[in-house]
């Protein structure tokens, strides 16, 4: 409805916002968000698939621990990386205070770089995403029998060429979606744009809303967006077709891994990237911690861990056994309307937070004026600013994590198992209860925490629907980082970091135990 | 009471517009077991879902227990039909153990009854040790006796069984067959059986129907299916078959090379060519008979030999010998006809 609703208003009359937007704007919006989106898809690609390459194929020191660290950097949302760095050589930063400290350079270092460009965006988007394409690409590489690569050796095939004629084209489906992951994400970024001052669609959007308060303006700009995203999606669906190249044979060999000549620049290079993709991130947080911890609110930050905890939990669940029940009804009665009600809640995920959060709060505004005016009563806001307008956009945004995740395990769940309880004398719910679920479980737990943790996080809906003095975390990073006091985000920002870890030491267990060697 | 179970009458079962089954008909006797044979594709677990009630015949009646079940109008509820399934996937539920997935479909009686009933099955199907344990930590041939176990517990009038030997080793296979084919018999329950294997159908059934051409083209017991196949297409996939040449001589009498035999050749007409069916145990290998063939193919199979013969007009036959019966390729061996029966195809 969101969709529909923003695609239905762009012909409405044209603004003055409009026309400036269109004039001075417009242009650095598409230039901006294309050029980030180009180079971070490129290095991510560039990053993520080598070193998946390199943990797969080839013994080095600590190559399994290198395998673990190298996918942290999912655990620290976008916008905490861009403060932490932003943070880095300013006057409270790790690196200002260690080289004042060692070698009196802190001032060299505070003018040595600056982040608040596009550039800085690309380097942040990169090392915060990169690890969507190397956590695909790692079982895509591994999973697949070591002869192949050993038949490109025999047949004469450099480590080069084993790469790019055999290990390329085998993780290709891996790495397009994950790109198209990274793209997403990239599109629908808020609060880094924001932070770093590059204007694209996603902060263009917002300014023309709530700056500018020109709703047409940013249902055209949301429409773009959105047109972008869905061609994208079709592109992402065309280019994988019903290519899996998966394991033919389905049997994986035990084999060495080739131990290289170079190890120590692989070590090297592993260590590079962790450093700056996590070490550096958590060493900066602990300073700060350390340097603010006695003005510290401890009450306020456990208060924003409740409000946060408590609105993830509520919008988890409710997520839960909404898209249970449209995947069990889809179980139980395969039609056209719920072959597409899945398909349609598995597209949330790509519409960007600010986009939605616009193309809910509209019609709803719409819908309480015309309530309010019907019935001659004078509070117009009956939905905006609760917790259900909340709900209803997180719901929409993360369904799709959810459906996808029960959706395929209610598939992998045999359909002689409905039969042989229906031959019982079960009906369909009593087999949901005594079969489905329990069975489910551990399906349901998963989809049930990366929700909740995906909200914990969620940034742009909730700072646009929240209810008035309703805080959470992300809200709280992004006031203290618009407030220009980055040192106080150590704690807050820490607590963040792990409860994102959760689900990152969830998922990646589940990929890395199936990657066997 | 007539002692039909199950009667399948003028059957039409229809797929996303296919026909999938035309005109079958079928009366299975209270005790038998009944192997449905056919090639892949070709019906057998369409019709075995309808008779379970998972599936809607198009028209036709099926009765269990002479009572209509299925007009293609109105159909009896599956949990009414009390019948067992068993899938080829076994469909044991992995969150339970195996006590627990005996005892699902007991859910009507007693605590003390099911654990009563659920032992029992236990003993009989050696299978009391693992009662505790879950799907995943029993092996293949003990889950294929759990989904017997549950199948059986709640005392169906009739057991249907979707392919469950087929993804057992041949010698845990030989065992569990006759295991369950004794607690079939004891319980004395009826059951229609998919197979693709021969020699399970051989082994298990009284009966067996072939399913071909959308319909049961042959229903006999295995011996009659083996030995008086009423096409080319079942002989060929109850075992290994030639065809020599004959010609009919009179209303009684055929002349091959092997020699003249009595058959009927009801049918055909004086000096009409035709095809006899010889299969390898109807060849008998004798140095001092009249006719030779030359060894033009030889296979060791342990007990014995299977060789093929090519005979004086190069047609071609196999035979079976004994393993110290050792022939060199290119040998000409002493061979002669020994047939109960004449099967006769057109040429």
């Amino acid at each position: 409805m969101p969709v529909v609703f923003i695609f239905l208003n762009i012909f409405s009359e044209s603004s003055e916002v409009w026309l400036h937007i269109q004039t001075y704007l417009l242009q650095d919006y598409v230039m901006n968000s294309l050029i980030i989106v180009i180079f971070v898809a490129a290095f991510t690609v560039i990053i993520g698939t080598s070193l998946a390459w390199i943990v797969s194929m080839y013994e080095f020191p600590g190559v399994n621990i290198f395998k673990w660290l190298l996918i942290l950097p999912m655990a620290i949302p976008t916008y905490v990386n861009g403060y932490i760095y932003s943070g880095l050589n300013e006057t409270s930063g790790i690196l200002f205070n260690v080289m004042e400290y060692y070698f009196g350079l802190g001032p060299y270092v505070y003018n040595l770089y600056d982040l608040q460009n596009i550039y800085g965006v690309i380097f942040i988007m990169t090392i915060s995403l990169y690890p969507y394409v190397y956590l695909l690409c790692l079982p895509a590489f591994a999973n697949h029998s070591y002869s192949v690569f050993e038949v490109g050796k025999s047949l004469g095939l450099n480590r080069y060429q084993r790469l790019t004629k055999i290990g390329l084209p085998i993780v290709r489906p891996a790495v397009i979606a994950g790109v198209s992951f990274v793209i997403m994400e990239t599109l629908a970024e808020y609060a880094t744009m924001e932070y770093f001052g590059v204007p694209t669609f996603a902060t263009g959007i917002f300014r023309a809303w709530f700056v500018l308060g020109d709703e047409v303006s940013s249902f055209r700009l949301s429409s773009i967006l959105l047109t972008l995203v869905f061609f994208l999606i079709y592109f992402e669906e065309m280019s994988r077709g019903k290519r899996k190249f998966d394991n033919p044979t389905n049997k994986i060999y035990e084999r060495k891994k080739e131990v290289p000549k170079n190890k120590t620049q692989l070590v090297i290079l592993c260590s590079l990237v962790v450093f700056f993709g996590s070490i550096l991130q958590f060493s900066q947080i602990f300073y700060w911690i350390s340097y603010s911890l006695e003005r510290v609110n401890i009450l306020f930050i456990f208060e924003l861990i409740t409000s946060s905890a408590s609105i993830a939990l509520i919008g988890a669940i409710v997520i839960v056994l909404f898209t249970l029940n449209i995947a069990f009804i889809s179980r139980v009665t395969k039609n056209i309307f719920t072959t597409l009600s899945i398909k349609i809640f598995s597209l949330g995920y790509a519409i960007p937070g600010v986009v939605l959060a616009v193309g809910i709060i509209t019609p709803t505004s719409y819908m309480e004026k015309a309530i309010s005016s019907v019935l001659d009563y004078p509070p117009e806001n009956l939905l905006s600013g609760t917790f259900f307008l909340l709900l209803i956009a997180y719901l929409v945004r993360f369904s799709t994590i959810s459906i996808k995740t029960i959706d395929s395990g209610f598939n992998k769940i045999s359909s002689s198992y409905d039969l042989l309880a229906s031959s019982f004398g079960y009906s369909k719910l009593q087999a949901l209860i005594k079969i489905h679920l329990p069975i489910l479980l551990p399906t349901i737990s998963s989809a049930t925490i990366l929700l909740f943790v995906d909200i914990v996080k969620e940034l742009p809906m909730t700072l646009i629907l929240r209810p008035f003095n309703f805080n959470t975390l992300p809200v709280h990073l992004y006031e203290l980082a618009e407030a220009e006091n980055l040192s106080s985000i150590g704690l807050p920002g820490l607590i963040l970091i792990i409860i994102c870890l959760i689900p990152v030491i969830i998922l990646s267990k589940g990929i890395i135990k199936n990657v066997r060697h | 009471m007539s002692d039909t179970k199950l009667k399948l009458e003028k059957v039409n079962i229809t797929l996303d517009s296919k026909v999938v089954l035309n005109n079958v008909n079928l009366e299975v006797i209270d005790g038998d077991i009944v192997s449905l044979m056919g090639s892949s594709a070709s019906g057998k677990t369409s019709l075995i879902r309808s008779i379970a009630g998972f599936h809607n015949i198009t028209s036709g009646y099926i009765y269990i227990d002479e009572k209509i079940v299925d007009d293609s109008k109105k159909r009896e509820d599956i949990s009414k039909r009390n019948v067992g399934v068993i899938f080829q996937d076994l469909a044991l539920f992995p969150h339970l153990t195996v006590r627990e997935n005996i005892c699902f479909g007991l859910n009507t009686l007693s605590k003390k009854e099911q654990f009563d009933r659920a032992e029992k099955l236990e003993e009989i199907l050696n299978i009391v040790d693992i009662k505790h344990r879950y799907p995943d930590q029993i092996s293949g041939g003990q889950q294929q006796r759990v989904a017997i176990a549950r199948a059986i517990a709640p005392g169906p009038k009739l057991l249907l069984l979707d392919e469950p030997f087929s993804a057992l080793d041949y010698e845990l296979k030989d065992g569990l067959m006759t295991d369950i084919k004794k607690l079939i018999k004891s319980e004395k329950i009826t059951a229609i059986l998919i197979t693709h294997s021969a020699e399970e159908a051989f082994k298990m059934s009284d009966k067996i129907a072939f399913i071909s051409e959308n319909t049961i083209m042959q229903y006999a017991d295995p011996y009659d299916l083996y030995h008086k196949p009423v096409s080319k297409e079942i002989a060929n996939f109850f075992g290994i078959s030639s065809y020599i040449k004959a010609t009919v001589k009179d209303s009684s009498h055929l002349s091959s090379i092997l020699g003249d035999f009595v058959a009927s050749t009801e049918g055909y007409n004086k000096g009409d060519e035709v095809r006899m069916l010889v299969r390898p145990d109807d060849i008998i290998h004798d140095d001092h008979a009249i006719t030779s063939a030359k060894v033009i193919e030889k296979t060791f199979r342990g007990s014995d030999f299977l060789y093929r013969l090519e005979l004086k007009d190069k047609q071609t036959v196999y035979c079976y010998a004994p393993s110290h019966h050792n022939h060199s390729l290119n040998e000409v061996i002493g061979v002669k006809l020994d047939l109960d029966h004449l099967i006769v195809f057109e040429d």
